[in-house]
């Protein structure tokens, strides 16, 4: 596996970060809740100027990282469009259908549902499809972009193969950015924060989050970019997808408390970035599955599959039953 | 592949529950001895070594497989893995030609033990405090004080000594490093019995110990340099991960997984096991760009001391009470009390967690930890 990611993904990666910061960075998602007919107007337009909706992350080694690292700096600002239920629809099958969501089981709503037209649902456990109808507008503090939807069982098949695990290796991006983006704003309070005299980052306590944090932030960077990778090969199965999730899941909970108790009050206001970052992650924490649900479906795959590792678990390591 | 030839190589040299090699029992060390002389005569002891000292010349990737299965498999090469690991290489940067004519030999062909003596009551993580004495008399160097935690230190033949040779404002200057045969007069070592078994911690005191100027490794007063050396050599620090992995393959099926919250664990154990190898790996591959920093080397050890603390209370909650005492028909399941106990140094040993944990705060803190 080669580390460096592509000259020229990096390179777009930076020119999407200029552009979200055009929209003013987190403050579009604080806009977009407010307003959100911002999304369709504003924030996608910018997002198709750039062509980063026509990305395909199957394509080849930079068009594929260059996908993944614009995700990742999408995810920075918790950008209020759902980027990754775009990429993740195949492109041969986007004239059809404009985004996938993932579910597991019964679903009656959806983040982002009504902007994406003629959207489909996948289901994570047995990869059934269902269209997506959408009732009406759910917001909520942890759900701004919820709708309500009904699902239709629409049969297995095409033309959405592999659509589930490049969501959850794109998701995984997402968060990345999102986790990066609050790492930041706590590691800048620490910086300049003055308690007893002092920056608040001299204090063992503070530093000690900021190590749990950076090591929570950094895990997830090095496993998505490993599971891209494998995905990239060809070699990743549905527990490497699994797996990804659930650093994922549990980097994000370390990070954000961590975050939290460096900034203290200032970072549970609405006008600070953090508490925004918090708020529009969680639906991707949250659906499909949270951290047990996920815990709880890796076991079962690595039940049926094994895990690949220096000394590989072979299939059925957990007994059937329990 | 290398990988495949190692496994191949210890599945034919070592017992089927060889758990345990700090000790002094004849067995033990007969099975050191044996896995030593293998390796050498296949030229994977010094797999790692340029080529011009006998070595093998492999690259970081190599000698990441060699440690990896040295770890996973107990560490059959014993004590040796000190002298191959570092002793050895910093006798190359900064021996004498004489220096390195008497030990290489030694340590290449497996046959000398080394000890590390840096660690002293009031100097563990502060190692700039260091006090053990050593003063000039006529032509000889004299050695008074007392080192402790040292392991190995009833087998070494030579301990690799850091010592005071002046007092200055600035702590760090003034320590010299002395190459000291452990059988000089006045040398005297006490195990401390601990429950990680025996030598693997020993207190060691030198009473008005004599050494020549031959024993002076680099520049006197400049003892601190050449334990940055050391450090450089033991940065990434020990792919405790694989150990882990074996033992989480080993659990596999285990009726003990049959709870889901076992289970729930289990799987957790090895995504964070997968995660603290690619750290770990992160760290090779900036080290081999010449990039590496103290952070990134930190965040794998931090990754890796945590999971094997995980993985050894995970391992002993499956296996219960039964776990308690060796049972030495089942493999490596049958040790897992010793996995245990041994775990409880992981975040203790060659650095604490706390050190580890400012280094990469301090780094964050100065903006320079996105050095991947």
């Amino acid at each position: 596996m080669r580390r460096e990611w592509p000259k020229s993904a990096r390179a777009y990666a930076e020119t999407v970060s200029d552009v979200l910061g055009s929209l003013g960075g987190v403050e579009a998602a604080r806009r977009a809740e407010v307003e959100p007919t911002h999304r369709a107007e504003t924030v996608r337009p910018r997002l198709d100027a750039i062509g980063a909706l026509a990305l395909d992350p199957w394509g080849d080694e930079e068009e594929s990282a260059a996908a993944a690292l614009a995700v990742r700096e999408a995810g920075r600002v918790v950008l209020p469009w759902p980027l990754v239920h775009v990429l993740a629809v195949p492109p041969s099958a986007r004239a059809d259908c404009g985004g996938v969501h993932l579910v597991l089981g019964e679903c009656t709503a959806l983040d982002h549902a009504d902007v994406l037209p003629d959207a489909i649902a996948v289901d994570l456990r047995d990869q059934r499809v269902f269209s997506v109808t959408v009732e009406r507008r759910r917001q909520a503090p942890l759900d701004p972009f919820g709708c309500e939807v009904r699902l239709v069982d629409t049969g297995l098949g095409p033309p959405v193969t592999d659509a589930s695990a490049m969501h959850l290796l794109l998701d995984a991006f997402w968060v990345g950015g999102a986790l990066a983006g609050a790492a930041d704003l706590a590691l800048r309070h620490a910086r300049e924060r003055r308690q007893f005299g002092v920056p608040i980052g001299r204090f063992g306590e503070i530093r000690w989050r900021i190590a749990d944090l950076v090591l929570a932030r950094d895990s997830l960077d090095e496993l998505a970019r490993y599971t891209w990778w494998l995905l990239r090969v060809g070699r990743a199965g549905p527990a490497d997808l699994l797996a990804l999730r659930l650093q994922m899941l549990e980097s994000a909970r370390t990070v954000l408390a961590n975050a939290h108790q460096i900034l203290g009050a200032m970072g549970l206001c609405e006008e600070h970035d953090l508490a925004v970052i918090d708020r529009h992650l969680q639906p991707t924490l949250r659906r499909p599955v949270g951290r047990l649900g996920t815990t709880t479906l890796l076991a079962d795959r690595i039940r049926r599959d094994g895990f690949d590792a220096l000394f590989p678990v072979p299939p059925s390591p957990i007994r059937p039953g329990c | 592949m290398l990988r495949i030839r190692l496994r191949a190589l210890l599945a034919e040299e070592l017992p089927p529950d060889w758990v345990a090699p700090f000790s002094l029992a004849p067995d033990v060390r007969a099975v050191v001895a044996r896995v030593c002389r293998r390796l050498a005569d296949e030229g994977l002891l010094t797999l790692s070594w340029p080529v011009e000292y006998g070595g093998g010349g492999a690259d970081l990737w190599q000698q990441t497989v060699l440690r990896e299965e040295m770890w996973a498999h107990f560490e059959p090469r014993g004590p040796q893995y000190m002298g191959l690991n570092w002793v050895g290489p910093v006798l190359m940067e900064v021996g004498t030609a004489e220096q390195r004519a008497r030990h290489l030999p030694g340590i290449s062909s497996g046959t000398a033990v080394w000890c590390q003596g840096f660690s002293e009551p009031e100097a563990g993580t502060d190692l700039g405090s260091l006090k053990l004495a050593a003063r000039r008399d006529g032509e000889a160097w004299v050695l008074d004080g007392q080192k402790i935690w040292t392991s190995y230190a009833g087998l070494a033949q030579w301990c690799f000594l850091a010592a005071r040779t002046s007092r200055t404002e600035n702590k760090h200057d003034g320590i010299t490093i002395f190459l000291v045969p452990m059988d000089s007069p006045g040398i005297t070592v006490v195990p401390i019995d601990s429950m990680m078994g025996e030598q693997h911690l020993n207190e060691v005191f030198f009473d008005s110990v004599r050494v020549g100027d031959e024993a002076v490794l680099g520049e006197v007063g400049r003892g601190w340099d050449v334990m940055g050396l050391v450090l450089k050599h033991e940065r990434i620090g020990i792919p405790r991960y694989a150990r882990d992995d074996r033992v989480l393959c080993e659990l596999a099926g285990h009726e003990g997984l049959d709870e889901p919250a076992a289970a729930a664990e289990y799987v957790r154990a090895l995504v964070h096991t997968r995660v603290a190898r690619l750290l770990s790996y992160r760290a090779v591959a900036l080290s081999e760009a010449g990039r590496l920093t103290q952070q990134v080397a930190s965040l794998a050890r931090l990754a890796s001391i945590q999971l094997d603390q995980e993985v050894a209370e995970l391992a002993a909650d499956v296996c219960g009470a039964e776990g308690l005492a060796p049972d030495p028909g089942r493999g490596l399941l049958g040790h897992v009390e010793d996995v245990l106990r041994y775990s409880r140094s992981a975040t203790i040993a060659s650095g604490t967690i706390e050190v580890q944990r400012l280094v990469v705060a301090r780094a964050a803190l100065e903006g320079a930890d996105r050095a991947s």
